[in-house]
């Protein structure tokens, strides 16, 4: 915890060792999350590249309340989401200018997401199981993403979603049915 | 039963899974996009582009070409109630010098 202290107030001075440091510290779970909610490698690259900016921007507003990955994960959370919904925004744009005759580019579906850190034989599920998460609340699953894709623990969870360890419970415990739903759904209607 | 162990299957896919690597030099390119966002340029031009600056300036510029029109068309009322007073004050001059030049005339 020291070390976080000395190293969150030489980055507060603009440090620039002390940035790379974190840099290199964090940028596998950076990039781990961003690409667990938007799914493809090359806008996770570009978000986990805009949430280490930001943590260099904003180090100031950093209150050293919570550790400095718990901040991190909020900041890496918060960007993809709104990757995300820009994204959906954009879409349905397309769509409303579609209809207007306006030949914009068509959006085709993109292929099944495959984590590359999924083992082989579990692959296919797991592609599955990510399209099924795409349609849970954002509460469930970002919840379910930091607590499966990055294994953190429900308290953990919870210190980034800034709530309480019962609540993440029962977030968890609503994903999960809400999952099953999805995909009892999904598998009636491909039998 | 088969289709609860599928979804079983399928929920438990993520077991084991492992961090995914980010690119190798992301310290590098971070770098070179905080120096990118430091650029005057950069910056002010991401300010214009918000469309609520662009909406504000588009709105000002509206309002003021309505003032402006509005104004002009008030200036243009007053100008022509001005001449007409005008006008008016040289006729009669006209009228005054007229009947002047008659009884001149009538005098001599």
């Amino acid at each position: 915890m020291l070390k976080e202290e000395i190293l969150v107030q030489e980055l507060r001075q603009g440090n620039e060792a002390a940035f790379k440091e974190v840099v290199d510290s964090y940028q596998n779970m950076v990039y781990n999350t961003c690409l667990a909610i938007v799914k493809n490698e090359e806008d996770a690259e570009d978000i986990a590249q805009e949430v280490f900016v930001q943590v260099f921007q904003s180090i100031h507003s950093f209150k050293g309340e919570s550790k400095l990955s718990t901040w991190i994960y909020r900041i890496a959370t918060t960007k993809s989401l709104d990757f995300e919904r820009k994204k959906k925004r954009k879409k349905r744009f397309g769509f409303v200018r579609s209809i207007f005759g306006d030949d914009s580019q068509v959006v085709v579906n993109p292929p099944d997401f495959q984590h590359p850190g999924i083992v082989l034989d579990k692959k296919e599920n797991a592609a599955i199981l990510f399209k099924a998460i795409d349609q849970l609340p954002e509460n469930q699953r970002i919840a379910f993403i930091l607590n499966k894709v990055e294994g953190l623990s429900y308290q953990e969870v919870s210190e980034v979603l800034e709530t309480s360890v019962s609540s993440i419970e029962s977030l968890l415990h609503r994903a999960k049915n809400n999952l099953r739903k999805i995909l009892e759904k999904d598998y009636r209607s491909r039998t | 039963m088969k289709e609860q162990d599928h979804i079983e299957s399928i929920l438990n896919s993520f077991d084991g899974i492992q961090r995914a690597e980010s690119r190798p030099f992301m310290y590098t390119r971070v770098r070179a996009r905080l120096n990118e966002e430091s650029n005057f340029w950069t910056r002010t031009s991401s300010i214009i582009a918000k469309p609520v600056v662009a909406i504000c300036c588009l709105v000002s510029v509206i309002t003021v070409n309505v003032y402006l029109i509005i104004d002009a068309n008030s200036k243009q009322k007053a100008e022509t109630v001005t001449m007409a007073g005008t006008e008016s004050d040289i006729l009669q001059n006209e009228n005054f010098i007229l009947a002047s030049n008659t009884s001149y005339d009538f005098n001599k």
